[in-house]
């Protein structure tokens, strides 16, 4: 199959190789939350929602010196092409689960919350590739709007080589082709890298590259996300009155 | 707005921990005098701050909703919140501050017990509200006797609804529906399959609903499987009536495609993305919305084509057939609180339910299910007139949904 057009050079869905699908994010969409998130990257499309710093519902997981963060990721039943009923807690969304913990786990200022717990759920919507990306964009959005103390932003965004050329961004299709991906994350402005997976093998050089290219995306992300937090917090202190 | 007497940052602001009486006048008489049987009483408010455990709090005096409330230790400017406790409360609640407790006479001292703490720092959908306070639920409940409930509403009102058509873009039919803060989203999609031997002239129908974690901390990993199937067989039994598929609300013979060979079989997914009560009506109201939004795709058939009596179906992907949905019933649960019911109750009313009846209901006001949950047991002629009220509520609601499909359907057209 060919994944760039060997004419025009334009993927499948019509992106340039560096380009990303459109993005979206909006704050604050399950109201009972403490904070929430929606975020969409071209079809893949997830709610992120974060409750506490609360008391720790089981005292054996109490930690005496910091916060305790947990995650679940689940997928609902109409989130892919062919319906499928997904039982719970089944391998890979509990492996995701722990990425994202342990992603959003370096960003978050856990001692400044000790014998307390934080709890962040993250629902796939709908599924075109780059849900582990957008669970955690999702999730560092809910996070903000939580109001839990974070060191930094972080933003996630995966690229793959398909066609001897660099892609940015893989939806589904390009992502079931079998070639790498490499997904990112990053604290975007310490810039630090968090999070790192690949799957297939690359040339040395080659991945560095796909990585540098996915740093540049997560990059995009977190200017993205600081100016939907900025209109949102402009939104909050037009209701406070201030 | 006086913005001086606000402290510039609310969330730098030092804990609650006055010691100073309350500004008290009497000339404005009382908002809900008869709830309110000490007129010292105090409503006490309290809004988070970025220490987990420490808070700010608002108090004003119960009798006068209006009168200058005291911010921590600063009053606020009278124009900033409306008069009435109803405007007051939600006013207060979009800003972050929750109701905490109620205390007989001012207090002196301003002690926030762990519960009220808890309300606040954890979560407010957990086991059944736990963070409510005494004093709010005399509140919820004295305001349902004298039919004007926390938000304003009356006891027959539904909250605001809002339909939103074709959100998931991989599904036959899909909607949304956002019922004041609960929000559901339901697929719908037709797989081709076999017909029950037992009735070879039907299609099949089976709803499935998920409890997303998102909605509550409390339907994590297997926690919500209770409510999930409490809730899909609730609708199973208001929307596609009994086992022999008598009285059902989708034509289940309009699946059929060769008797006793090939029908559709439609799975109907709903998911509870945010929860504040009344679970039911909402996913009814999605699934009635879906099932209008969706398009099932036509199909040839070639009999005999092969030789195993199996015959050849061809799928049309440009043809779509629309389905008849006005049969499809809505959903209308009343919550019996104290001596009186309620429609469209919030979490925090039912957290105060003695018992509740769904009762679905069609276009020409027929009752096509009806299911009964809660503890309390019900006199028959309770639940006689809660059927003909139903039937009222049911009829306003249907046209409301149908003007909403209409207005989510030219929306989407038109992008």
């Amino acid at each position: 199959m060919e994944y760039l057009d060997s004419l025009t050079g334009f993927r499948l869905d019509g992106r340039r190789p560096n380009d990303m699908r459109q993005i979206r994010g909006e704050i604050g969409v399950v109201a009972k939350a403490d904070g929430s998130a929606l975020f969409e990257m071209g079809n893949t499309k997830v709610i992120a929602a974060v409750y506490g710093p609360r008391e720790v519902q089981n005292k054996s997981q109490q930690v005496n010196n910091q916060a305790l963060v947990r995650c679940e990721y689940s997928m609902a039943n109409f989130s892919t092409g062919d319906r499928a009923r997904r039982p719970k807690g089944d391998r890979r969304s509990t492996e995701i689960s722990l990425v994202i913990r342990q992603t959003m786990e370096t960003c978050i200022l856990t001692h400044l919350m000790p014998r307390s717990q934080i709890d962040i759920f993250v629902q796939v919507l709908q599924a075109d590739g780059g849900t582990r990306s957008a669970c955690i964009n999702a999730a560092t959005l809910a996070l903000a709007d939580a109001g839990v103390p974070m060191c930094d932003i972080v933003t996630s965004c995966s690229a793959g080589y398909l066609s001897s050329t660099p892609l940015l961004d893989l939806n589904y299709i390009e992502d079931s082709a079998g070639g790498p991906d490499v997904t990112v994350g990053i604290l975007a402005k310490m810039d630090k890298v968090t999070l790192l997976q690949m799957d297939a093998k690359l040339p040395i050089d080659i991945f560095e590259n796909v990585m540098q290219l996915a740093i540049e995306g997560c990059k995009a992300i977190a200017q993205y996300i600081r100016g939907v937090l900025l209109e949102n917090t402009k939104q909050l202190e037009c209701c406070r009155g201030v | 707005m006086d913005g001086q007497s606000l402290p510039r940052n609310p969330l730098a602001y030092p804990p609650a921990s006055p010691r100073r009486s309350l500004p008290f006048s009497s000339s404005r008489p009382p908002l809900h005098s008869s709830l309110l049987p000490y007129p010292d009483e105090v409503f006490i408010f309290l809004a988070p701050t970025a220490h987990p455990l420490r808070c700010l709090a608002l108090w004003f005096p119960a009798a006068q909703p209006s009168a200058a409330p005291t911010y921590s230790r600063q009053r606020v400017a009278p124009p900033l919140l409306p008069s009435g406790y109803c405007g007051l409360v939600s006013s207060l609640r979009r800003l972050g501050w929750r109701p905490a407790a109620y205390c007989s006479s001012p207090p002196s001292r301003l002690r926030i017990s762990l519960s009220h703490r808890r309300a606040l720092v954890g979560s407010a959908t957990g086991k059944r509200m736990v963070g409510l306070s005494e004093g709010e639920k005399r509140f919820i409940r004295g305001g349902i006797a004298q039919d004007l409930r926390t938000d304003g509403r009356q006891r027959l009102h539904y909250r605001p609804i809002s339909v939103e058509t074709g959100v998931i873009p991989q599904a036959n039919g899909s909607a949304r529906v956002r019922l004041g803060a609960t929000d559901v989203i339901v697929s719908i999609k037709a797989e081709l399959g076999k017909p029950h031997p037992l009735q070879p002239d039907k299609g099949k129908v089976a709803i499935f609903i998920d409890c997303s974690p998102t909605a509550a901390p409390m339907f994590e990993g297997r926690g919500g499987e209770e409510l999930s199937t409490e809730l899909s067989f609730a609708l199973q039994r208001c929307l596609l009536g009994g086992r022999s598929g008598a009285g059902a609300g989708i034509d289940l013979s309009s699946l059929l495609i060769v008797e006793g060979k090939v029908c559709w079989d439609l799975y109907i997914d709903g998911l509870v993305v945010s929860s504040d009560g009344n679970l039911l009506d909402a996913l009814a109201a999605a699934i009635k919305v879906a099932l209008s939004n969706a398009g099932i795709p036509k199909v040839t058939v070639n009999l005999g084509a092969s030789p195993n009596g199996q015959p050849d179906v061809d799928v049309s992907d440009e043809e779509f057939l629309q389905f008849d949905t006005s049969g499809v019933p809505v959903v209308v649960t009343l919550t019996k609180v104290g001596k009186h019911y309620i429609v469209d109750a919030t979490s925090e009313e039912e957290s105060q339910m003695s018992s509740a009846v769904s009762i679905s209901v069609n276009r020409h006001g027929h009752i096509c299910g009806l299911t009964k949950r809660g503890g309390a047991g019900l006199d028959p002629s309770v639940i006689l007139d809660m059927i003909s009220v139903a039937k009222h509520v049911g009829e306003q609601l249907m046209s409301l949904l149908d003007s909403e499909i209409a207005a989510a359907e030219a929306s989407a057209e038109d992008q």
